[in-house]
């Protein structure tokens, strides 16, 4: 082997020893982290990390701190809302966590002070490789080992329209509409989809493209939410049509908004219903109470609504195995949860 | 200190009728009120009151509308009293002014609640939750992160002198008084306008802006 490349091999593996060196993660494990109202996720295998949004507030800087995560190689935002963005602002202002790339889509009709105090952020940090367009040209481009992520959505062509204008048909594009879609693919087995908070428009784009999203557990765009005048049967109907996902993963805050809608979820229970339905915190449609025992049904990782009781299944754990996968907190202990402390759980409806 | 009866309670409010109230609350919590007659001269005074005759203290905010109850705001001696690590919690109603004053204090200040919302068991956990803030183990929403604040106006025709922030990382559509007093005078003119940006630490993981504190500005 030529010495340069020894040497750069030398300094990877010394840099990844440094940074990251005593993590609690278990190679091949991917969290979809209560932070809240939000959305954040983090994926760990031999040393590297990449992380899907960030949610909002410290939800994702404590997660990281717990888990002893010192460094990200791979940002990915999926567009530019308070609730994803809010916690890139958190980890690079704290200056705990080193991030090498951040990939993320301009949004010019955010125009707000917020994106540009991540950039600003950004900007401070020559180090960081800023990805400012992703695409589906950059699918597969980040591969740790056996895992792969798919940018499945938007298309260049979508891309280089942008929020505020309109699709190759007219149709309007939003934020939402031209969110990010990624998916984690391990063993070339499609397993998580992160539709961000794509949107009806987003959705038929896609279908006409003809790009797979299909893949067994969804973290659920907009947080069980409304678009716009999408009815929620039509919005997952073709959602479910595009995704095929069994489980369903809801990233939400007992305390901001009121997800997930309950015609969301009888439209799920109508279209596919022995799909498993998980709420990171408890629903206020489920419960006006929090439970007063402790969250012992949650598995050992940061939630930010275990200190007060708001969980549901909390922090979701998805580890890979030979055979393919597990969730944790499983179905088993969930439903008991559920079944025991949930005065009205509308997962549980039928 | 273990939770038990034998929990002596300080209650420290100028209104009697309000002191007879939490008394029962602390009495539903199977521990001992003591309720504090006044006046008050000084925090100092009522350290000296506290210390080793009482495990914990519930004060109200507003200690000097009621003749002359106490020399200081309950934001003050809650403060005060954190620093020589005694637990006490404010429990109080407020309106925007007296969250600018508490704003000052709020750093060392573990618990704000209204009284509507005190019971029993919030007060257990209360009591539990000072503890170990004083030991250095704080709940998420009450440890700081270092992060960048925008100030999206300034008024200093108010008192106290106000600079309107708001924290991208923790809301980017909430508009937070930051009182110019808590800031080292060194940076004020330099923080003073719109558009301006800088550094401090905050509790980025606070539920609601009351909960909000800020420290070390860079």
């Amino acid at each position: 082997m030529h010495r340069s490349i020894l040497v750069q091999k030398f300094h990877l593996n010394s840099t990844l020893q440094i940074l990251n060196r005593d993590i609690k993660m278990q190679d091949g494990s991917m969290a979809i982290i209560d932070v809240g109202h939000g959305n954040s996720a983090v994926l760990y295998n031999h040393g590297q990390v990449v992380v899907v949004d960030a949610g909002q507030g410290s939800a994702l800087l404590e997660f990281l701190e717990q888990e002893k995560i010192t460094r990200i190689h791979w940002m990915l935002i999926s567009h530019a809302d308070d609730d994803h963005i809010g916690g890139v602002i958190g980890v690079l202002s704290s200056k705990k966590v080193k991030i090498d790339q951040i990939w993320l889509n301009t949004d010019s009709i955010k125009g707000t002070d917020i994106y540009r105090d991540m950039l600003i952020e950004i900007d401070s940090d020559s180090s960081i490789k800023l990805r400012p367009a992703f695409t589906t040209n950059e699918s597969r481009e980040i591969q740790i080992g056996d895992y792969l992520i798919d940018v499945c959505y938007p298309t260049p062509a979508i891309a280089a329209r942008g929020p505020g204008s309109t699709d190759l048909k007219e149709r309007p594009l939003t934020s939402n509409s031209m969110s990010a879609v990624l998916r984690l693919v391990y063993k070339n087995m499609p397993i998580i989809l992160f539709p961000g908070d794509v949107d009806q428009v987003g959705l038929t784009n896609i279908k006409e493209s003809g790009i797979d999203t299909s893949a067994p557990i969804v973290v659920f765009p907009h947080h069980g939410g409304k678009h716009g005048k999408t009815s929620f049967e039509e919005y997952y109907s073709l959602f479910h049509e595009l995704s095929k996902s069994e489980t369903i993963i809801f990233s939400i805050s007992r305390t901001k908004l009121n997800n997930p809608q309950p015609e969301l979820i009888k439209a799920i229970q109508k279209i596919s219903p022995t799909a498993r339905i998980m709420c990171t915190q408890l629903s206020r449609h489920c419960s006006a109470k929090t439970p007063k025992d402790k969250n012992k049904h949650l598995i050992d990782m940061y939630s930010h609504g275990k200190q007060e009781n708001k969980c549901c299944a909390g922090t979701v754990l998805i580890e890979f195995t030979k055979k393919g996968y597990s969730i944790s907190p499983s179905p088993q202990i969930h439903h008991r949860f559920i079944d025991e402390k949930v005065a009205n759980p509308i997962c549980r409806w039928s | 200190m273990a939770l038990g009866t034998n929990t002596i309670v300080k209650i420290i409010d100028d209104d009697p009728s309000y002191r007879i109230a939490l008394s029962e609350i602390v009495k539903d919590a199977n521990w001992q009120p003591i309720e504090e007659p006044g006046p008050l001269p000084s925090v100092e005074d009522l350290y000296a009151r506290l210390k080793g005759k009482a495990n914990f203290a519930i004060l109200d905010h507003n200690l000097k509308i009621k003749g002359s109850y106490a020399k200081f705001h309950g934001a003050q001696a809650v403060a005060f009293l954190y620093e020589k690590k005694f637990p006490a919690i404010l429990c109080t109603t407020y309106g925007a002014a007296d969250l600018d004053t508490m704003r000052i204090f709020r750093r060392k200040i573990p618990i704000l609640i209204s009284p509507d919302n005190l019971h029993p068991e919030f007060l257990v956990i209360a009591y539990e939750t000072c503890l170990n803030e004083l030991k250095g183990k704080y709940l998420s929403t009450r440890k700081a992160w270092r992060t960048i604040i925008r100030v999206e106006d300034v008024n200093l025709d108010t008192n106290p002198k106000l600079l309107i922030v708001v924290i991208p990382a923790w809301d980017s559509k909430e508009k937070v008084r930051l009182p110019l007093e808590i800031i080292p005078i060194n940076k004020r003119d330099n923080y003073s306008k719109p558009g301006a940006r800088f550094h401090a630490q905050v509790n980025t993981g606070a539920e609601i802006s009351s909960e909000l504190y800020f420290a070390d500005f860079e």
